[in-house]
């Protein structure tokens, strides 16, 4: 048996896209213990909310994150609309659902690519970014944002989706789910990143229960819990079934968010196919928030909280928003026991951590 | 909002949505049976309203999609205990609350003490006239992040 050492990681190391630090307990090259410390980035976009109206406030709140922003824009609206009982029209919800699960996909593309560049695969890396370029560009050509979209109000949309547009949409998501095909046959049988990803940081399924892990870290472990389930929004029109797999490592997370690229593809497909052709946007709200409401939807990297309290006044008194990756930080301290030291990385980004987000 | 329309709006949806009002003393009683009956402890947060701390801990049911929060009401110098020998994760929830709102919670296994987020401002979530306070781990900065602020301030 060696001597413990602690080495310190991060929040600025080569490997780590986020500003995380963790006291990384290690013997004989194996971490033993790892301590998380987060708080580099603290913006207190939370202690905005008094000072803000309500419906402006939403931008902030969309600003959280470039990359989960509707997400964010999404829960808020929702725990808003939760208080002051607003009914979004049917067409709206959907759209809401196409722009959602976009983004989603924008995001594990990214997601991939960080894991191939972290593995030392760079042109598996550009390969999933050049992807994700197309999809942000249908982001773009519909909400004119290519992170921050702006589209959503308190009670539906701002923008419309277009035939014109849906059929773009429907053509270049066919060629994004070929590409993405075949990207996929790199990702999951190449031997090199087999080796890097099968059986590393493994998190059974009571494990994941045991510390909270949620979205793709706790379906990779074999816990069916999906926020869209609820079938909030048009989910529950829409067939929506989780993507789960059992053996919990790096290889299991990495497959869980290539499926629920290909999951969200037909989603979109599904609402275009469903939505009412025409109807209103929105609706006019009235008044202000007299109450609290706890939302839950389901973000790229999984469940998140947000949660509104107003008291009649333009301004809420607090809202709260529970990232995923907050969640994630304990499930990432149980898969680093006993990872060697080189696979730290590759643990770190397997929780898709978004410290931005947490850091809110 | 009123439980009327928190019905109507979650109408369709999976899954209900409890608030349950609990006292202080009664928070870690209540963890182990929600542990018992296999619930993730999905947030806990804190806010001032009404001259008051409303302290929640939700817990999510992810086989039926319940989503129960226990809330309690406490003072501004009221102390509870933390209930992270129960969900160990509840220890960065509890940081943050003791950080962000100045309020006391005892045992936490993870205790940052006031250097989670390493903001200068004590208790910054909280009115002004709010954040001083006489005692507690609250009242202790500690000494480096002190060193900063007095710092900064003559700056």
């Amino acid at each position: 048996m060696g001597k413990k050492s602690v080495i310190p990681f991060g929040p600025q190391h080569p490997v780590l896209p986020e500003p995380i630090h963790l006291d990384l307990v290690v013997e004989d090259e194996r971490i033993v213990e790892a301590i998380p410390n987060i708080g580099f980035i603290h913006r207190g976009l939370e202690g905005l909310a008094p000072d803000r109206d309500f419906q402006k406030y939403l931008y902030v709140v969309e600003r959280t994150c470039g990359i989960c922003s509707f997400g964010h824009g999404l829960g808020y609206v929702e725990s808003i609309e939760g208080i002051m009982n607003v009914e979004v029209p049917e067409r709206a919800k959907y759209l809401r659902v196409v722009w959602a699960e976009m983004a989603r996909m924008t995001s594990h593309l990214m997601w991939l690519g960080f894991t191939a560049d972290a593995f030392g695969f760079e042109s598996l890396f550009y390969e999933a970014w050049r992807i994700r370029e197309k999809v942000l560009d249908l982001m773009e050509m519909t909400t004119g944002g290519r992170l921050i979209y702006s589209v959503l109000k308190v009670g539906g949309v701002l923008k419309d989706i277009t035939p014109d547009m849906q059929k773009k949409i429907l053509d270049d998501l066919n060629e994004i789910e070929k590409e993405t095909r075949e990207m996929t046959r790199t990702f999951l049988d190449d031997y090199s990143v087999k080796t890097r990803l099968v059986g590393v940081g493994v998190l059974t399924k009571q494990q994941a229960h045991d510390v909270g892990a949620c979205g793709p870290m706790a379906r990779a472990s074999g816990i069916v819990c999906d926020m869209r389930m609820r079938g909030y929004e048009a989910y529950a029109d829409l067939g929506f079934e989780p993507v789960v797999s059992q053996d919990g490592d790096s290889y299991a997370r990495c497959e869980v968010r290539i499926n629920e690229i290909f999951a969200s593809i037909e989603l979109v497909r599904r609402a275009f196919e469903r939505m009412p052709k025409e109807g209103d946007l929105a609706v006019t709200v009235k008044g202000n928030p007299d109450g609290e409401y706890f939302a839950r939807i389901e973000q790229p990297r999984g469940e998140a909280i947000f949660y509104s309290e107003g008291h009649g006044k333009p301004a809420l008194d607090r809202f709260r928003l529970r990232t995923p990756t907050f969640a994630n930080l304990q499930a990432l301290c149980e898969t680093l026991k006993g990872a060697e030291y080189a696979d730290v990385p590759i643990l770190i980004l397997t929780i898709d951590p978004c410290i931005s987000c947490t850091e809110r | 909002m009123s439980e009327e329309a928190a019905d109507k709006k979650t109408a369709g949806l999976s899954g209900k949505s409890v608030i349950v009002p609990i006292q202080a003393e009664e928070l870690v009683q209540k963890a182990v049976e929600m542990k018992k009956k296999g619930l993730r402890l999905s947030q806990a947060c804190c806010s001032w309203v009404n001259n008051q701390y409303e302290i929640s801990y939700s817990f999510a049911d992810d086989e039926t999609l319940d989503y129960t929060t226990l809330r309690i009401l406490a003072g501004r110098t009221d102390e509870i205990t933390s209930i992270s020998e129960i969900y160990p994760y509840a220890a960065f929830y509890e940081n943050e609350m003791e950080e962000l709102f100045g309020l006391k919670i005892r045992y936490i296994n993870l205790d940052y003490h006031n250097r989670l987020y390493r903001i200068k401002t004590k208790a910054p979530f909280l009115p002004e006239d709010q954040r001083e306070v006489t005692s507690g781990p609250a009242a202790e900065k500690s000494p480096d992040v002190a060193e900063a602020g007095k710092k900064e301030d003559a700056n």
